[in-house]
């Protein structure tokens, strides 16, 4: 067996998420395309909420990535 | 049961949170509009007729015709290819599933008389990473030193012994590995460790480590560019700064007008609307390093207030309001 690859070996591993979870006490409104969240149905992205999804520069976060585009 | 028919489609994903920025505001104007998420497409009985350019979709609550007619613009948030052959364990009905879903978005490039940010044609092109340098390096921009190899050619040499590198992938990739998952970000090693490594199996993109460096990110929409510094405490970062991303500041600056009109040129030529370009300030100068056609925005105005969400809906409208 040869060696590994260069970058294969300089590669970032992370563990692997199942599945993608819905933003907690939300709710996605498909005539509108957003997430709302709450009771008052804020849209979760412009709510006040702190754990409201933050984009990230989606690398690692590859679920939403802006390679994969949620593949 | 809501019916839509709507001037602007939008395909992304159920789960990408970029694009309720856009929905937002989208919602806030009087134009139509659609979301189509890949994931939940099953959701729905979907029929389309290409001839007639017509796509006709229905669930429960939800139903929607997309006419040539009617249709004005189009935001792609989706792959222009299948990206995810390295998940395990997929039964052939998903694959099957995943496979020619992402075959039928695409057919709906039959749309082509609406605008497209971005048309996956151009975003095909435009995500070749040595096409993308050749172009940049033609229409005026310093390119660091690179070479696309699986080996060292003596007589070919453009590093010497003592060069500090840059390793990347040719084009983003994620592995399985080791019962994980893994990504690639860019290296800066020695050359001499490139030397005494294997890379035979498959070619990387081998550039001049330009440092110590400033990175930039310039995100294009149409004419408009919103351009940022990466620093962290008050400096660059030499390695990929997106392993520091939760401790670097990003902060909104001015580009020299002959460089903000090379990433303008360099989108306008690549056939986008839309591209997020990385430059590195080195001593002075402004470099190229490439430009993400589906990058992603919405991370800027988080840290920035940049309003990158309205230019974007702007964009979309433009064709619907007629405006300029």
């Amino acid at each position: 067996m040869g060696k590994d690859h260069l970058l294969v070996k300089k590669a970032f591993i992370y563990s692997q998420r199942e599945r993608l979870e819905n933003p907690e006490n939300s709710m996605y409104d498909n005539a509108l395309g957003v997430w709302l969240w709450g009771d008052k149905k804020e849209v979760l992205v412009k709510s006040v909420n702190p754990f409201r999804p933050k984009c990230g520069t989606k690398k690692a976060d590859i679920e939403t990535g802006e390679d994969v585009k949620g593949e | 049961m809501k019916h839509v028919s709507p001037e602007v489609l939008i395909i992304s994903n159920k789960h990408d949170y970029s694009t309720d920025h856009i929905a937002y505001q989208l919602n806030k104007t009087d134009a139509s509009y659609l979301r189509l998420n890949r994931d939940q497409l099953k959701e729905f009985n979907i029929a389309f007729s290409p001839t007639e350019q017509i796509l006709i979709g229905e669930t429960d609550s939800l139903s929607f015709k997309i006419t040539a007619e009617y249709l004005k613009s189009v935001y792609f948030r989706a792959p222009i290819y299948l990206k995810d052959n390295y998940k395990p364990n997929l039964s052939a009905d998903e694959q099957l599933s995943r496979n020619q879903w992402v075959a039928f978005i695409k057919s709906l490039m039959v749309f082509k008389e609406a605008r497209w940010v971005n048309n996956p044609q151009a975003t095909y092109l435009a995500e070749v990473k040595p096409y993308q340098l050749h172009l940049a390096h033609k229409i005026g921009f310093l390119i660091p030193k690179t070479t696309i190899a699986n080996g060292i050619i003596e007589n070919n040499r453009i590093f010497s012994r003592n060069d500090k590198i840059v390793v990347k992938t040719l084009e983003p990739v994620i592995l399985r590995l080791n019962g994980k998952q893994a990504f690639i970000y860019s290296n800066v090693i020695d050359f001499e460790e490139l030397v005494q490594s294997d890379i035979s199996t498959a070619p990387i993109i081998i550039q001049e480590a330009l440092l110590p460096k400033v990175d930039i990110r310039v995100t294009i929409v149409d004419n408009l560019f919103f351009s940022v510094n990466i620093t962290k405490d008050g400096a660059g970062i030499d390695k990929d700064w997106r392993l520091e991303k939760d401790s670097v500041q990003y902060r909104e600056i001015e580009l020299p007008i002959s460089i903000s009109a090379k990433c303008v040129e360099l989108t306008r030529r690549l056939g986008l609307k839309f591209g997020a370009i990385d430059l590195i300030l080195h001593e002075g100068k402004y470099y190229f390093i490439e430009i993400n056609p589906t990058g992603e925005w919405s991370w800027l105005m988080e840290h920035t207030g940049l309003e990158i969400d309205k230019a974007m809906t702007h964009l979309l409208l433009r064709e619907v309001k007629n405006v300029a």
